[in-house]
């Protein structure tokens, strides 16, 4: 096949100047395997003057089709014939009850979910347990009186006293 | 039996190419497998398999070619 090439001098001067910077063409490399189209026509120029590129992108390429001959193993399609009607008959069975469900997300669904829930349950718990208890034990204890009430209580009996020695006083011939 | 029936001997060779070809492809690094796997096998272009990887189609590129290199390499005398 006839393709369109630089003239001799061109070819020349641009082996010259890109000899000295194949070292640089790991990226061009990748876009001539990768994406040939977008190469600009200078890059691909050195690649069909370059032996050393040209054979790499040509071990690139041949390890590519090699990949070709291989396929991923498919499933067994009596699997996927099996699977297709298990998934068919679950979403056309009539919905589970509360309590089959509440079942199966014990039983089958994942446990971390629980946790928070049973410890802020067993919180609560210890909570209105434990104030009960408190309340039951201190229920028949009686109010502690208020400290001015004893206070005054005990004013009035001191007071009671001395008008009650007094009085004996004045009795007395 | 016809002509164009592979001998014993080239199936062989072909199954030892085929499990070459796996093992070295498992045996890539995560990333670089996946992408080799999307891109080969699963028909994805740069910017899809960018969006799965969360990278640049650029980035993709690099890492495509980095695994493509390796396999080079390792399936040298398959080539």
């Amino acid at each position: 096949m006839e393709t369109s090439r630089a003239t001799p001098a061109e070819v020349g001067d641009n082996m010259e100047r890109m000899k000295n910077n194949c070292t640089g063409m790991d990226q061009k490399l990748a876009d001539m395997l990768l994406d040939p189209g977008a190469v600009p026509a200078k890059v691909q120029a050195h690649f069909a003057e370059c032996d050393g590129c040209r054979q790499q992108l040509a071990e690139l390429r041949a390890t590519l089709a090699l990949l070709d001959t291989w396929e991923a193993p498919e499933p067994n399609p009596y699997f996927m014939t099996r699977l297709d009607a298990r998934l068919r008959e679950e979403r056309a069975a009539a919905p589970a009850g509360w309590f089959a469900r509440l079942r199966a997300r014990f039983v089958y669904g994942p446990s971390m979910h629980v946790r928070p829930l049973a410890a802020m349950a067993l919180s609560v718990l210890l909570l209105l347990g434990g104030g009960t208890y408190l309340g039951v034990t201190n229920g028949d204890q009686p109010a502690a009186q208020p400290v001015q009430a004893v206070v005054h209580d005990l004013q009035t009996l001191d007071s009671n006293a001395s008008s009650s020695i007094r009085w004996s006083a004045l009795q007395q011939p | 039996m016809a002509d164009d029936e592979p001998t014993v001997e080239q199936r062989l060779l072909r199954n030892e190419r085929m499990a070459a070809i796996r093992t070295h492809v498992m045996a890539l690094p995560e990333r670089q497998r996946m992408a080799v796997l999307m891109h080969k096998y699963q028909g994805m272009d740069y910017r899809q398999i960018g969006e799965v990887l969360k990278l640049s189609e650029s980035a993709t590129k690099s890492l495509l070619f980095r695994a493509y290199q390796t396999l080079r390499d390792t399936l040298k005398e398959f080539v």
